[in-house]
Formats: structure tokens, sequence, C-alpha cells
């Protein structure tokens, strides 16, 4: 018998068996959710060169994939997320406008990717033109976008679904002015990430009862200045409980924990750059009453 | 009847108020940054996907730009790799702006993405990992007190590249003792410097640069450096190194 008839045969009698039978002597469940993660990737798709000090001979879009294929075999559910400047930072870019970047993280199956603001290197023409290959979204809910095309394809989040686990997914991009050629941005307007930020985290957490809020950011890990970063941005928020961050290429140690503004943890990494590393992360959620949860420990990082 | 479907009325309702009353609790994270080093193993269809495209890139990157004699290294404050590019801005910026007077070029350190460019032969990949950014050339003309802006901004970075006839030294995050053709720049009341259209466009924090007019030759820098190094490689002649300070430091 094979595989299909298998299961074919077994549903029909088999469901009223396997329906969970709501119950006070019910076992807590509990599910695994494997986040995967990149940022400023910069279209370093082959390894890199003997040149490149530390870098030398790391990365690469091929081994990026068969690591991502081993995870996928081993895990039920995977999320792979990029945090942008998946664009520009070798020929690859220069001479096939992203072409092949969008290509290879279609293939690995990214589920989003935020805007860096190097993805409007080729224009915001050239970043919809390559982004018609993908199927996943850029997230993004602090640009204000006239452009047309760019508008179509970025979402200020998407919500997934990993088996019982429902996870929003918003995004946050940098101040382009003065880092981005106007001529590029087409009209593209920053507004601040924190009062974009928070009604969207919110309705992900209240409305839509995500059980996780995941913000992509290209904001950068820290600064020196008032300008914001991920770090001002998780003490200035609350319903984030990941941000995945960009732009300033930390090679974190591990992740750093935060507390947003009511005191609740928040989680913020960042891989460094060029694809050396990819971010792991695995969560281990249990389904219990509110306040009742027998697998819970105080968050730390391990 | 009526009693069974009262009761999974009764049923139903529990079951809808249970469902609301559980939630997922984040229990628990593990996380791990994963190395893709050489012990990673490479997909051979993803490579099949790749290898079209970098057969065309290696032929065009291995392409040769002449010879150096000494490895050029990248550094603050001053550098042989910042001083050589920082020289070839200068040189080229003249032959494309011709007729218009210059006094020196700089470079945003950040935008030189190359730790170190081996001895040997040049190669047009080199210069594209140098200058993966499309920065195109600019003219400006500034007066002093905007030069002065300028150069305790590249003095709180740690000092930028900058091409020969211009020298300061960096005390306390601060240029002093500015100099361009060895000569004070209390002397004179403007200048003209050739830099990367992304800086006179107000990068890097130099937005007191962007309402200033500018002459852009809206040519890419890596192409003028490739194409400078082309011309002397046709002539026989290899890229100057200079490894004069330009910056002092005084602690």
């Amino acid at each position: 018998m094979n595989r299909r008839n298998f299961i074919k045969n077994t549903t029909a009698s088999g469901i009223a068996l396997w329906m969970p039978i709501p119950s006070i002597f019910e076992k807590e469940q509990l599910t695994k959710l494997t986040i995967l993660h990149t940022n400023d990737v910069h279209s370093r798709i082959d390894p890199f060169p003997a040149n490149s000090g530390r870098m030398a001979g790391l990365g690469g879009a091929a081994r990026r994939y068969q690591l991502i294929q081993e995870i996928r075999d081993q895990e039920e559910q995977v999320i792979l997320l990029d945090s942008g400047d998946m664009f520009q930072g070798t020929p690859y870019f220069n001479y096939f406008q992203g072409e092949l970047e969008i290509k290879l993280m279609e293939q690995m199956k990214y589920d989003a990717a935020t805007i860096g603001n190097h993805d409007f290197d080729g224009g915001a023409d050239g970043l919809v033109k390559q982004m018609r290959q993908a199927s996943f979204p850029l997230i993004n809910c602090n640009y204000t976008i006239e452009h047309e095309g760019l508008h179509q394809i970025t979402k200020p989040y998407r919500i997934i679904q990993k088996g019982p686990i429902k996870i929003g997914v918003l995004g946050v991009g940098i101040e382009l002015d003065g880092l981005v050629p106007e001529k590029l941005i087409a009209n593209t307007r920053y507004n601040d990430p924190i009062k974009a930020a928070q009604p969207v985290a919110t309705f992900l957490k209240e409305e839509e009862k995500c059980d996780l809020v995941i913000c992509l950011s290209h904001l950068g890990y820290q600064y020196r200045n008032e300008k914001v970063s991920d770090l001002v941005l998780a003490k200035s928020t609350r319903d984030i409980d990941l941000i995945l961050g960009g732009h300033t290429h930390n090679f974190l140690e591990k992740p750093a924990i935060q507390s947003n503004i009511d005191g609740q943890p928040v989680i913020i990494n960042q891989v460094g750059w060029g694809g050396v590393w990819m971010g792991r992360f695995d969560l281990l959620f249990e389904k219990n009453k509110p306040g009742r949860c027998l697998n819970c420990q105080p968050l730390l990082i391990g | 009847m009526k009693k069974i479907w009262l009761l999974s009325g009764i049923f139903l309702f529990l079951t809808a108020c249970k469902s609301k009353q559980y939630v997922q609790h984040l229990a628990k994270a593990e996380t791990a940054h994963i190395k893709l080093d050489t012990t990673a193993t490479a997909d051979a269809a993803i490579e099949a996907m790749i290898s079209p495209y970098r057969t065309t890139l290696q032929r065009e990157m291995s392409l040769p730009l002449g010879e150096l004699a000494t490895t050029l290294k990248k550094g603050k404050p001053n550098s042989n790799l910042g001083n050589w590019f920082a020289d070839i801005l200068e040189e080229a910026g003249r032959f494309i702006f011709q007729n218009k007077p210059i006094d020196f070029a700089f470079q945003n350190y950040g935008g030189l993405r190359l730790n170190a460019i081996d001895k040997g032969t040049i190669k047009v990949g080199d210069i594209y990992s140098l200058m993966p950014f499309d920065n195109t050339l600019c003219l400006m003309t500034i007066d002093r007190a905007t030069l002065q802006q300028l150069l305790n901004l590249m003095a709180a970075n740690g000092g930028w590249p900058i091409s020969k006839p211009l020298s300061y030294t960096l005390q306390e995050e601060q240029a002093i003792d500015i100099q361009v053709n060895k000569m004070s720049i209390a002397e004179r009341d403007s200048f003209h410097v050739l830099l990367p259209d992304y800086i006179a466009n107000g990068g890097d924090d130099c937005f007191f640069l962007k309402a200033i007019p500018r002459h852009n030759s809206h040519l890419y820098i890596r192409d003028i450096v490739i194409e400078y190094l082309t011309k002397l490689q046709e002539q026989g002649i290899s890229s100057p190194v200079d490894t004069t300070r330009r910056i002092l430091v005084k602690k």
C-alpha cells in the first residue's frame, strides 16, 4: 500500500479517534518553532575570497541552501527571514542587478524580507523588477511608498501559521535621506519606526492573537546618538517578542535581551553580514492557560 | 432529542471557552549562530544555478590592471591603500574635470570595502570588491568653515583617505593645522574638492554638504579607477603608491 492510499484509508475512520478531546487532565501541548534568519547578505553569493581577512572562505549561497534544507528535513515548523540589504557588495549585483540574489532566496523559500537601504541601489524599479520573481513579500511599516510597483509588493506585516503557532512579522527600515540617492527611492519617505511599529505590533498581538510577534529591522543595533536602533525600539514599544536586525553588521556573540516598555523581555539578534553566519532560534511553545506554563523558564538565551 | 441538542450545545460552548482560554506560552528559547565555513557542504543544484552567472563574472573580473609592488592595506588614520585610492581619484578627477581648479580628493572610509589588495597583478575584480557601490565622482567648491567641519567629521571617524595635497593633525577627534599644498587653510576662503556623490548628497553624516552645488561627472568611481589603471597599464607604468603620512596624530 502506498502512502497516499494509507492516508486516504485511515482518515475517514481515524479522524474521530484522533480528535483531541478537551479535558482538565490534558497534558500540556508543546510545539517547537525554528526560526532561521540572515541580514546584510550583500550579494555574497560565493564564499568570501582568500584575501578577505577573518571572512576568508566563509559564507556562500549553495552552502546556506544545503544547511536550510538539512534543518527543514529535521524540524517540522521552520520559518526563514531576512532583515534587508540583500543587494550590493559584489559584481553579481553590478552585472545582474540582483536577479540571482532573489532567485536563490526564492529557492531557499524565504518567508519574508524587510527593505534595506542598499536594496534601493538598483532604484525602486529595479527592486520591484527582481522581486517579481519572488513569492515572499517585502515587509515594512514605516516607509510611505509612492512607487506603485513597490507599494504593491510591500506589506506592513505578514502572518504566518506554522502548525498551531501563529506568527506575526512586521518590518522597519532606516532613514533613507543621506543614505540613498533621492532619484533611486522614488519619493519613499521614512517615518518614525517606533510610532509606525507600535500599532502594527499591537494589532498582531491583540487583534490577530499572534503567539509570537517578530520585527524585521534594518535600523541598526545600537547608536551613540539619539538615532532609533533595535535597542531603542525594543525598550520603547510593547507587543514585540523578537527583533531580527541588520544594517550595522554586528556579529553578536549571542542575542541581546532588552526589557520593553512594560518590562517584558525582547530578544534582539543580528548575524554580521555577507551570509557567513545564519541565525537560528528554536522556540518551545506550551499551550496552556494564561499564567500557567509548566515548561516556562526565565528567558535565558543559551 | 431536545436533551441531546442541549447537551451538545453545552459541550460546544465549553469547548469554545476552553480553546479561547488556552494560549501559547513562549516557554524556552535556544539559539545558535551557524557559521558557514569550509566544512559546510554546498548544494549541487544551487551551484549549477549560480554557475553561468559566475562564469560571465569570472571572465570580466580576471582582466588584469597592472602590477602592485607592495600589498595595499586599509587602515586609519593613514594607509597605503587609502593614499593610493585618493591619489587616483585626484589624478583622474583632474582629467575628467579639465580646466576646473582642483585642490584635493577624498574618499569616505566606509566606501572602501576591501581590507587589502595583495601585491602582484591587480584585477578588475579587486576594484569591484574595493568599491562595490555605484558612487559617482563629484567636484564641489566649499568655504573654509565647511572644510573645517568636514575634516572634523573625518577626524572624529578616525581619518578618511585623502589625496596628497591635503594634510592635518588629528587631536582629540578634531582636525587642526590643516594645510593644502603645504599652505595653511587660513590663507584661503574656498577649496575645490573631489568627492563621492554619496558624501556630497549628505551621506555618512555629511548633511552640511547637501545644499552645496556640485559638478557631477556621472561616472562611477569604480569605472574611473579601472579606466585609470588600464591606461597606466597600456603605458607600462605601475600606479604610484605614496606612503607619506598625511594625517599626524597628536595625543
